[in-house]
């Protein structure tokens, strides 16, 4: 035994690397994590992730960790032959604790949900961020949130500047639900035209309701199993003959758009060309129109528009009217003539003076298996049921009168109908499992303030005076040096079951820095590995278009972690060969 | 060879089961053998209709047999005359407040067909639950088990209706359901016939007539005799029942050995051998008839953690020849293996989700893994034999010290073993994630668990543990195991969670275990604190 003067720094030194002290943190490692599992149960994995994990706290605790493996380790320097297990083990836990935290701190980790036939670039990341588009100047702010990794926090009170000039914007997230109950209540004192009827489908037991507006692009129809419930309006006279009328059989094509030009007084028709960007000229007019896109069975997603059918569902066009006077975008709906007089997505920014109609062989008569209700252009209501085979019958439709439809086992009435009708949505919080989240945010500027609930992924703008701001919730999103299109996704069943045997993407890369364009297959457990990105099979989505759910994972520090784990087993490995002799 | 002897032990089964009977009809041994062998396309796999019989049975009452009948008679009993069973009470309904709803008595077990129909209460109930699983929100337990007891229900009148899907496709690879095939219809409707007549020799020729129109329908879909002969084979052996018995025998003879100083070793020896090789041979016929490795589903865990238990024990018999790693494994064993048959669990071969589809590194991770369960449960029986030894013989007991080490052993192995699993674990998960590590439940239980057991490794190593607190700390480690093993599965959520099922409410058994558990070890703290 050496008896020297010992410093405190050498004491300390020694304490940790101590037993004791390894024990202590193994145990306390332990425990911390066993408390992150039971809170994960209750709150949900983003919450936990970003509050123990990821936290500052439990990687200093980890750190902490290290440095007693390596003290431990050094003070046994020079080391001999029996302690080459130990130090091997020792060393392999200190890469692995290494790499973990760089991969931590560089790497990136996201998910890519492609629908099919379309290309994307951006990864959702975990984080959640708020987003503040002020349209005046025009600019994108993107500010972090931490709300979901203090799920019981429901006041959050948090702030957030929005440098803008005049002043600038502060939004002020005063409610955070994590899992919000969302119920609608629909009033007839709006005080603009919008049509809503309330509807309750019945079959023996089951009973369906559903709001449908038909001037709302994605509310004027819905499904129940087989069946189409759709509230449509018939502006002329004409129109509800032709909404009513059996349907032509053996019709093809893509439709007609009609442009009226009132001020030239000018009417033309046009065929959808099966091609698209390609410029025509309107005769008689100065106007030029472009086909870009065409649908049969459109819905708007997450993603934007999508294509849910072949079936001539819900057949749109978009197109693009060029004339003196500017550009203008155009989506018409052959199911929704009232629809035609969106322009692009900005209802106010009329440009070109035109009405549109676009007329499809779907809407010279109605889906089979269908309830129409028609808004007749007196204003009643009539229904029109439609069977298997083409077969219409036509009602006058009056509230809380229940019909039988002649050709599915169902009945169905109305409760409710509002010329002027004003959905208000209704929010509460169910608990504190991050699932379904809300926030309340006030925008407020010098003059005038402006409050609205947002819910993930779903733009929202509100006024301020005349500042027109949309403001967003949704994951963070990171641009990938390349792009990926999905071009194809399959499913397969175990025989018999719908049961997900295996599924596949068949994806095309383009790098356009390296001008380098790769067609691979993604299936489960056979990733596509590119530039030190690698892209995962992890999920799909059937509804409403197949949608293919790549993670993407780029992660600096995982050669470090396999060289930890050999050198682990490679200490294991000598723990037998250098074994002191047998203890009896 | 194995046929003849499949054969020779099917006819043995058939006079048990003919001395039994209690349906309306009775077969003759001819027509069950037929029978049973017909090739049946369930649940995503093509087997006989034996295993067909037992496995819906199983599924809509919760046991394989009513009463000494065998299953294949039960439901052709059912199929043919389904009026007589309709208001038999045979949907398990295990959940107790389903039973409230449902408006039967706490301790109603079972519910009939006709009780479900008539009240349609829990035909109400799915509407909600289906429109609240399309919203992706969390079913409760309630609902989970409502949709169980449906499903229960959509099978027992899949017999009723006759949705069985024996005939063999022309093309593709979905077979088709009996009622529903023209061309077999006269050799249906002739066995329905001549089973409700009951008369067993009029079966025979009917059966005969049906099991070759069904095989002539696509003969290349039919799986080979010797496939159908092996799955009939393991269905009656139950190779796992008999590993059991066997393990007991084992575990009396060692206990004995224990008490008796080495009189009996030998014997007790071959029978843990005979138990291992039975327990082997089972699975090995388990992963010919899968055509998958052995871990894929809860059950088959739980198979595999007492064989490598035992494995283990051997191997530490053959090095230190004491008997206790034997008492440890082959109590161990009979336990696990009673506990995997009496579990709600399934013990068939059903399809296994997309992800954990055979990749070489899956499969070895699991392996090795539940192999450091096994590893670490024999540690643990080891501690028992201890804990047992210090109360009942003292502290100063010899062969405590030995005892020591042979603990100490085991959980080295244990260690590295969960220690080796968990990283094979992050390689697959890098290698079909992209992540190799991701804090999910099951990932962070497995690093308690290890971590745990370090702990104690280095605790023993500095020295301030001595046996008893080394043996006190395994059974700790213990709890922590079972949650990782079990707890998170079914009551914790995470990517893991397809390896096991919804939450089940905590068994009164792993309660009264934990009480038992916790008095056992207050008391070996409480001597080592005198």
């Amino acid at each position: 035994m050496r008896k020297t003067k010992t410093s405190l720094f050498q004491k300390t030194l020694a304490a940790m690397g101590s037993l004791p002290m390894a024990a202590g943190l193994l145990v306390t490692i332990a425990l911390v994590l066993a408390w992150g599992t039971l809170y994960e149960a209750r709150l949900g994995t983003a919450a936990v992730q970003r509050f123990v994990y990821h936290s500052w706290w439990f990687q200093l605790l980890l750190a902490f960790l290290g440095l007693n493996l390596t003290v431990a380790a050094l003070e046994r320097y020079p080391w001999k032959r029996r302690h080459i297990p130990f130090v091997l083990a020792h060393i392999g836990i200190l890469l692995i604790l290494i790499g973990g935290i760089l991969g931590a701190r560089l790497g990136v980790e996201g998910q890519l949900i492609i629908p099919e036939g379309k290309t994307e670039q951006f990864l959702q990341m975990p984080r959640m961020v708020l987003v503040a588009h002020p349209l005046n100047p025009g600019e994108v702010f993107v500010f972090p949130t931490n709300f979901e990794s203090k799920a019981w926090v429901h006041e959050p009170n948090e702030t957030f500047r929005v440098p803008i000039e005049q002043g600038g914007i502060r939004l002020t997230v005063d409610r955070y639900f994590p899992n919000a109950r969302i119920q609608e209540e629909v009033t007839g004192d709006g005080g603009l035209e919008n049509p809503g009827v309330h509807v309750v489908l019945s079959r023996g037991e089951n009973q369906e309701d559903v709001w449908l507006f038909s001037r709302d692009a994605e509310r004027f129809g819905a499904r129940s199993g087989e069946v189409r419930v759709l509230f449509l309006e018939a502006g002329t006279k004409e129109e509800y003959r032709r909404l009513t009328a059996p349907p032509r059989k053996n019709e093809r094509g893509r439709g007609v758009v009609t442009i009226e030009f009132p001020d030239l007084k000018v009417r033309r028709q046009i065929p959808v060309p099966l091609d698209f960007n390609r410029t025509i000229v309107i005769q008689g007019t100065p106007y030029r129109i472009t086909f870009k896109d065409y649908f049969t069975d459109l819905a708007v997603t997450r993603q934007g528009v999508v294509n849910r059918s072949d079936q001539p569902n819900n057949p749109a066009v978009a197109f693009t009217l060029r004339g003196p006077e500017g550009v203008e975008s155009f989506l018409a709906f052959a199911l929704h003539p009232e629809f035609s007089a969106i322009h692009g997505h900005q209802q106010d920014q009329q440009v070109i003076h035109a009405h549109v109609a676009y007329a499809h062989f779907a809407n010279a008569g109605l889906p089979p298996d269908a309830i129409c209700l028609v808004q007749k252009p007196s204003q009643e209501l009539a229904v029109v049921m439609t069977g298997e085979n083409g077969q219409t019958k036509v009602e006058d439709f009056q509230m809380n009168k229940h019909y039988r439809h002649p050709w599915l086992d169902l009945e169905f009435w109305g409760d409710a109908f509002y010329p002027k009708a004003q959905g208000a949505q209704k929010f509460s919080n169910q608990d504190d499992e991050v699932r379904q989240e809300a926030l309340h945010v006030i925008a407020q500027d010098e003059h005038d303030a402006a409050r609205t609930w947002l819910v993930r992924s779903r733009p929202v703008s509100v006024m301020l005076g005349r500042q027109e701001v949309v403001l967003e919730y949704r994951k963070a999103i990171w641009k990938l040096p390349v792009t990926i299109k999905l071009i194809d996704f399959h499913k397969a069943d175990y025989p018999g079951t719908q049961m997900a045997a295996h599924f596949e993407s068949d994806v095309e890369l383009a790098d356009p820095e390296r001008g380098v364009i790769l067609k691979r297959k993604i299936t489960m457990n056979n990733p596509l590995k590119y530039r030190g990105f690698s892209f995962f099979q992890s999920g799909f989505l059937e509804e409403p278009v197949e949608t293919t759910v790549l993670s993407v994972r780029k992660d600096p520090g995982t050669p470090l972690v396999y060289a930890g784990f050999l050198t682990v087993i490679a200490g294991v490995v000598t723990l037998f060969i250098f074994r002191k002799p047998e203890e009896s | 060879m194995m046929r003849r002897r499949a054969r020779g032990i099917c006819a043995i089964f058939s006079l048990l089961v003919f001395s039994l009977l209690s349906a309306g009809f009775t077969l003759s041994p001819h027509a069950f053998q037929t029978l049973r062998r017909l090739a049946i396309q369930h649940n995503g796999r093509v087997k006989p209709f034996d295993t067909f019989a037992r496995e819906t049975l199983r599924f809509i009452t919760g046991s394989e047999r009513l009463g000494s009948e065998h299953p294949v008679q039960t439901v052709l009993a059912i199929v043919a005359e389904p009026e007589g069973w309709q208001d038999r009470a045979l949907i398990a309904v295990p959940f107790v407040p389903l039973r409230e709803k449902l408006g039967l008595a706490r301790t109603t077990t079972h519910v009939s067909y006709n009780h479900l129909v008539e009240t349609r209460t829990l035909m109400r109930m799915l509407p909600a639950i289906v429109e609240k699983q399309g919203r992706q929100e969390k079913l409760s337990m309630l609902e989970q088990e409502t949709l169980d007891a449906y499903e229960r229900f959509v099978a027992l009148s899949g017999l009723f209706t006759q949705r069985m899907n024996l005939v063999p496709p022309a093309t593709g690879d979905a077979w088709l359901p009996v009622s529903e095939h023209q061309a077999i219809q006269p050799q249906w409707t002739g066995l329905l016939d001549a089973l409700r007549a009951g008369r067993p020799e009029a079966i025979e020729q009917p059966a005969q007539a049906l099991s070759a129109i069904l095989r002539s329908a696509n003969p290349a879909a039919v799986p080979a005799q010797w496939r159908l002969d092996l799955e009939l084979f393991y269905n009656d052996l139950s190779p796992f029942h008999v590993a059991r018995i066997f393990y007991l025998l084992a575990a009396i003879g060692l206990l004995f050995n224990v008490v008796s100083k080495g009189k009996v070793l030998t014997a007790a020896m071959a029978a843990l051998l005979a138990g291992f090789l039975m327990h082997g041979a089972g699975i090995v016929m388990r992963v010919v008839l899968g055509g998958r490795p052995p871990v894929s589903n809860f059950y088959e865990t739980m198979l595999w953690l007492p064989f490598v238990a035992v494995a283990i024990s051997l191997i530490f018999e053959r090095i230190y020849r004491v008997g206790y790693f034997g008492l440890a494994s082959a109590v161990l064993a009979m336990i696990v293996l009673v506990l995997a048959d009496s579990l709600p669990l399934e013990p068939y071969l059903s399809p296994v989700v997309a992800v954990l589809r055979s990749t070489l590194w899956l499969t070895i991770h699991v392996l090795t893994v539940v192999a450091s369960y096994g590893a670490l449960s024999l540690a643990v029986g080891l501690a028992h034999i201890y804990g047992w030894l210090y109360l009942k013989r003292g502290p100063r007991h010899p062969a405590l010290r030995s005892l020591d080490l042979y603990l100490y052993r085991a959980l080295q192995v244990g260690v590295v073993l969960l220690a080796a699993g968990i990283m094979l674990g992050a390689v697959w998960a890098n290698a079909s994630w992209g992540r190799y590590w991701g804090w999910d439940p099951k990932e962070t239980w497995a690093l308690i668990t290890l971590l745990w057991f370090l702990a104690v490794l280095h605790g023993r190593f500095a020295g301030w543990m001595n046996g008893a607190a080394v043996a006190l700390a395994t059974i700790a480690g213990f709890f922590l195991l079972l949650m990782t093993y079990y707890g998170v599965s079914f009551y914790l959520v995470g990517l893991h969670s397809y390896a096991g099922g919804h939450a089940k409410p905590i068994p009164p058994l792993l309660i009264a275990y934990l009480v038992t558990e916790a008095a056992f070890m207050f008391a070996i703290l409480r001597k080592e604190l005198l």
